[in-house]
């Protein structure tokens, strides 16, 4: 009898170790959103697009939220983020793959920066 | 009689828990197994072009035409690192290291950010990140119809410092938390940012100048110029 429940409790160890890899991830991305990165007091998150998003629109609205007064320039634009820490721009897109950078810095010299990838297929 | 019926009682538990285990961990492995992390879109997109490819290869006639012969091919997208380059194709490594021939036309647009829509092939250096956009020629080739630089870092940069010295419509001197000194040219397209503090751009005031990050002779040209707040007279 107590040979049977060593055995059992042996094989149920067994068949909770072949289940573990339930508990993985399978959706993981390389950059999911909202994409943060953070350098001293200053943080940015990035809530729209995703990197490596794939779009018919031949503009996509960059969406994020950062401290107020912190300095952002998106691409060829600049803009400073308001009170409500939140921002928005829309960028126009060519037809394939489009380099979306984004620079943001504040009044303490900290420096973040993302460069996000969005292919335009209309 | 109990003891036997205690054993085949534990016996077919440990065979139901076991085998439901496994039934729950399996579809999941598959998925992992598919959609691997480091794969991108354009990796998986890649690999669906290929088996694609060598679908057609096999059955030409279950070819979608348009009519006159030439097929225009569903849209591929491929990112990863560009080994080799020559005048005809370009050879690209995958997150998986598979390598991904694609050929070039004389219609495929090559963009670098550092040179805009001046970039041509010859620009493009083995070792970079690239993003392509692809499609199918009848013979299940893939031709690029834009090859995209993805730079690993931003082409411009934010300089945080004092203004030491500002010329007005020609240039201006920041000393940077670093203790160097920037000149910076000042063109008609600099914007000073915000334009309610755009007087008060002076000695001593402490701004942030959006630049190029990589200026090959001659100062780099402002982007664009914030003036910051006083932090004792504004929050």
């Amino acid at each position: 009898m107590r040979k049977t429940i060593l055995l059992g409790m042996v094989l149920l160890s067994i068949s909770v170790a072949c289940a573990v890899p339930t508990t993985q991830n399978p959706t993981a991305t390389l950059h999911p959103t909202p994409w943060e990165e953070a350098a001293g007091a200053l943080w940015v998150r990035i809530l729209s697009p995703a990197d490596n998003e794939i779009v018919t629109a031949r503009s996509v609205e960059v969406q994020g939220e950062a401290p107020a007064d912190t300095v952002l320039s998106i691409n060829d634009e600049i803009l400073v983020v308001s009170a409500d820490q939140a921002f928005s721009l829309p960028v126009e897109l060519e037809e394939g793959v489009n380099v979306i950078e984004i620079v943001a810095s504040d009044y303490d010299g900290n420096e973040v920066f993302f460069i996000i990838t969005v292919t335009c297929q209309p | 009689m109990n003891k036997r019926w205690m054993i085949y009682t534990l016996v077919l538990l440990l065979v139901v828990f076991f085998g439901a285990s496994q039934a729950l961990a399996s579809p999941v492995d598959v998925t992992v197994a598919k959609k691997t992390p480091g794969k991108t879109p354009g990796a998986q997109a890649t690999e669906r072009a290929i088996e694609r490819a060598a679908d057609q290869a096999d059955d030409d006639d279950n070819e979608e035409n348009n009519g006159n012969g030439n097929s225009k091919g569903k849209p591929v997208n491929i990112k990863g690192i560009l080994v080799s380059v020559d005048a005809e194709s370009l050879e690209i490594k995958l997150s998986d290291d598979s390598i991904v021939t694609v050929m070039i036309t004389e219609e495929t647009r090559i963009q670098i950010p550092t040179l805009g829509k001046d970039a041509a092939i010859e620009n493009l250096v083995p070792g970079v990140q690239v993003g392509v956009q692809a499609r199918e020629d009848e013979d299940g080739l893939l031709i690029a119809k834009s090859i995209t630089v993805i730079p690993g870092k931003t082409t411009k940069v934010h300089r945080i410092g004092i203004v030491t010295e500002y010329l007005e419509g020609d240039s201006i001197t920041i000393e940077a938390k670093d203790g160097e000194s920037y000149t910076f040219a000042i063109t008609e397209d600099t914007k000073i940012l915000p334009a309610s503090r755009a007087d008060g751009l002076e000695e001593g005031v402490r701004v942030t100048i959006i630049a190029p990050r990589d200026v090959t002779g001659g100062e780099p040209t402002a982007k664009g110029i914030f003036i910051h707040p006083t932090k004792t007279t504004e929050p």
